[in-house]
């Protein structure tokens, strides 16, 4: 009781706050990100990301004090940012798209991995040397990010991560832990942390709140109107492997929002499980669905040309297989802190009555 | 204790390898990730089916082409390993060891890369992609074996002959590297994939090229057990026996290019079983006679590759790669060799 108390007192002070001017939150806390807590303290931020690899521990505390401040006395034990971030290294294109949304992409000054980027106004930039190509995410150069003098530095953490000479550069090291989110909304909602690092919180409030608020009126649409959940699957076998999303995984949440039936529900992990082609046969040969993330698969024969067995599927010989080409539709730069788009596509396939007017942007039906 | 001769080791040998081979097989055909009754699997077997649609497709289509793949790649990469350690009087030659097997790999990483990971299909639009697997494989693995080749012209020390191969590999190992910065996620993705090793993806269809070439190589590999007898015998005592050694050596390396090409292409790298498998045999018949070692080579590499597929797919929780599980079988013999090399190497 006390803590729904809190929370729709700090909702109603966050909204308040989402009003214009000066931020006067003194403390929110977030309602789907299960890996992050913001906190507003006396004259700055404190941000709180939980270790996703190990339970009840902190992966990193952030503490956000605006760049024309006067740092606070006795602030507890962080890396301290000054905010809005003006001159940022970012690892990967899923966050320079929101900084673009945001109205950042100009505190974008370096990248790594340039080749995976796909935005085109990224590439034009450093194409003409406006952003630095800093090299493999693996092992930057370091020489290029020393020159860009970079005020952040955001990358993807992994588990037990040490990040070699970068860390010895004194610089603000953001871990986006963000894919290791839970759920489709929580992954979303790091858009309010990203924006108070850019100084566009208010921005990714509105933002955050119209992705939350089309995502739950498209579950909730499906959850009245339909009582029949069609079971779904996701991704195919590579190399003998197929990495199926876990019971309590992104993917899972997506399909069973969007009024599907998750053959792995059942499962308690996060995470991916490696089966073979014939533990996913053994259990979801009579799946109604199929949904694929690949490049190249264009027609039902590619897709058992990729492997013979795979027309053995209910959902391939009833010619309902889903494919979004990852490469030409920016899903994965998209879909992160858009869940709403992709929970949209899943409930128009396994409902289509429901929306029989939509227009697919990032997956297409398979056909002979 | 029986003390066995010759002949009589031999027979009781290739009795044994036999027996496990059946007993693998049906273990294979019984246990797996998914559990089947071993009464439906009699039934599937007879051809009575099963009430279970997704029963009979695993048996009949997957675990048996997987067996069947398992134990002609186990075949092929042992008497590859075999004829390699013959041709280069080398205990610790192999197909891995020497390059082969990367060259087949920066083979097939270059048609894998370029097609952006979209490689197996025979069908549709990517119809011919599989067989551009096979001949990027076959390319990769004819090209470090050409530069062995040019070498063993000039170099005339087999073990330094042996280091070109290594060295080969690594420069083959750094190419696939290059390849991989510049590829699409995907194209990686698809690539460490199937440098994992899978016995699983050979089709029925597949089958019908994959198995005939690999049958055909332990069959011209059986052909040249009496030049491999007399190199054992050092290059003059084999030249005074009226072998063309040289011709030889280039028929062994043509021979171990085709069979580790057409593994490696459709199974992926597999290491280990090529270097370790030849050594199982000479210790199970104390022989280094080719007549005998590779009937028995060719049956230990059958066994001990659908051991390996047995513990990869044992498990219900996942696959475990087949490269994750060779090493652990093929490590404590090589040890085994290095410590004891006198007593196990060539002795008749």
């Amino acid at each position: 009781m006390i803590q729904r108390f809190l929370l729709i007192f700090s909702t109603i002070m966050l909204l308040t706050a989402c009003g214009g001017g000066k931020s006067k939150i003194t403390q929110t806390e977030s309602s789907e990100a299960r890996l992050l807590t913001i906190s507003q303290k006396q004259g700055y931020a404190q941000v709180e990301i939980k270790d996703p690899w190990q339970g009840g521990k902190v992966l990193h505390t952030y503490l956000l004090v605006p760049r024309d401040s006067v740092m606070p006395a006795n602030m507890p034990a962080g890396t301290v940012v000054r905010t809005p971030i003006q001159h940022a290294l970012v690892y990967s294109e899923v966050h320079t798209g929101l900084m673009r949304e945001l109205g950042s992409i100009t505190a974008v000054k370096g990248v790594c991995d340039s080749r995976y980027f796909t935005d085109p106004q990224v590439i034009k930039l450093i194409n003409e040397g406006e952003i630095t190509d800093c090299g493999n995410s693996m092992s930057p150069t370091i020489e290029k990010v020393i020159e860009m003098k970079p005020d952040a530095i955001l990358l993807s953490p992994y588990q037990d991560a040490t990040y070699g000479q970068i860390e010895k550069l004194n610089i603000p090291i953001i871990e986006c832990a963000d894919y290791m989110e839970y759920t489709p909304l929580g992954r979303a909602e790091w858009m309010r942390f990203y924006g108070m690092l850019l100084g566009k919180a208010h921005v990714a409030d509105s933002l955050y709140n119209a992705v939350k608020e089309r995502y739950n009126a498209i579950k909730n649409k499906v959850a009245t109107a339909r009582a029949d959940k069609p079971l779904a699957i996701t991704e195919m076998v590579i190399s003998g492997v197929w990495n199926v999303p876990g019971g309590n995984s992104y993917m899972a949440k997506i399909i069973d929002d969007a009024g599907g039936t998750y053959p792995w529900a059942g499962d308690k992990s996060t995470g991916s499980l490696s089966l073979d082609f014939n533990q996913v046969l053994a259990k979801a040969q009579n799946a109604d669905f199929w949904f694929i993330k690949w490049t190249g698969i264009n027609s039902l024969h590619d897709l058992q040309g990729q492997y013979d067995l795979n027309k053995n599927f209910k959902a391939f010989k009833e010619h309902k297989v889903w494919v979004c080409d990852t490469e030409k539709s920016h899903f994965f730069v998209r879909i992160p802190f858009h869940p709403d788009l992709l929970l949209q596509e899943y409930a128009a396939v396994l409902h289509p009555t429901l929306f029989p007017e939509f227009k697919f942007e990032f997956y297409r039906q398979l056909t002979n | 204790m029986v003390q066995f001769g010759k002949s009589h080791r031999f027979s009781a040998t290739i009795i044994v390898l036999l027996v496990v081979l059946i007993l693998l097989v049906v273990a294979c055909l019984l246990f797996g990730s998914v559990d089947i009754n071993a009464q439906a699997v009699w039934n599937i077997l007879t051809g009575k089916g099963s009430d279970n649609e997704a029963w009979d497709i695993i048996v009949c289509q997957s675990r048996l082409p997987m067996i069947v793949t398992a134990a002609l790649a186990g075949a092929a990469l042992s008497v590859s390993g075999l004829l390699l350690q013959t041709t280069f009087n080398n205990p610790l030659a192999g197909p891995s060891i020497l390059g082969v097997s990367t060259g087949a790999g920066l083979g097939v990483a270059v048609v894998m890369l370029a097609m952006g990971g979209s490689v197996g299909g025979m069908y549709g639009e990517n119809i011919g992609s599989y067989l551009a697997t096979l001949i990027g494989a076959f390319t990769g693995a004819g090209i470090v074996l050409f530069i062995l080749i040019f070498f063993s012209t000039i170099v005339k020390n087999n073990t330094m002959l042996l280091i070109i191969g290594i060295l080969v590999s690594y420069l083959a190992s750094s190419i696939v590297q290059l390849l991989n910065s510049v590829a699409s996620e995907q194209g990686v993705h698809s690539y460490v994939a199937w440098g994992f090793g899978n016995f699983s993806g050979v089709s029925v269809a597949q089958m019908a090229v994959y198995a005939p070439i690999v049958i055909a190589g332990l069959l011209l590999s059986a052909l040249m057990v009496k030049p491999l007898n007399a190199l054992l015998l050092g290059t003059r005592y084999a030249e005074n026996l009226g072998i063309n050694t040289h011709h030889t050596r280039i028929a062994l390396l043509v021979i171990t290019g085709v069979l580790t090409a057409v593994v490696t292409a459709f199974c992926g790298p597999i290491g280990f079983i090529g270097l370790v498998v030849p050594h199982i045999a000479r210790i199970m018949l104390s022989t280094s006679s080719h007549g005998k070692l590779i009937p028995a080579t060719i049956l230990a590499g059958a066994n001990v590759a659908l051991l390996c597929t047995l513990i990869s797919v044992g498990g219900e929780h996942g696959v475990i790669p087949i490269n994750a599980i060779t090493p652990v079988i093929g490590v404590p013999i090589i040890l085994y060799i290095i410590l004891n090399r006198k007593k196990v190497v060539l002795k008749d």
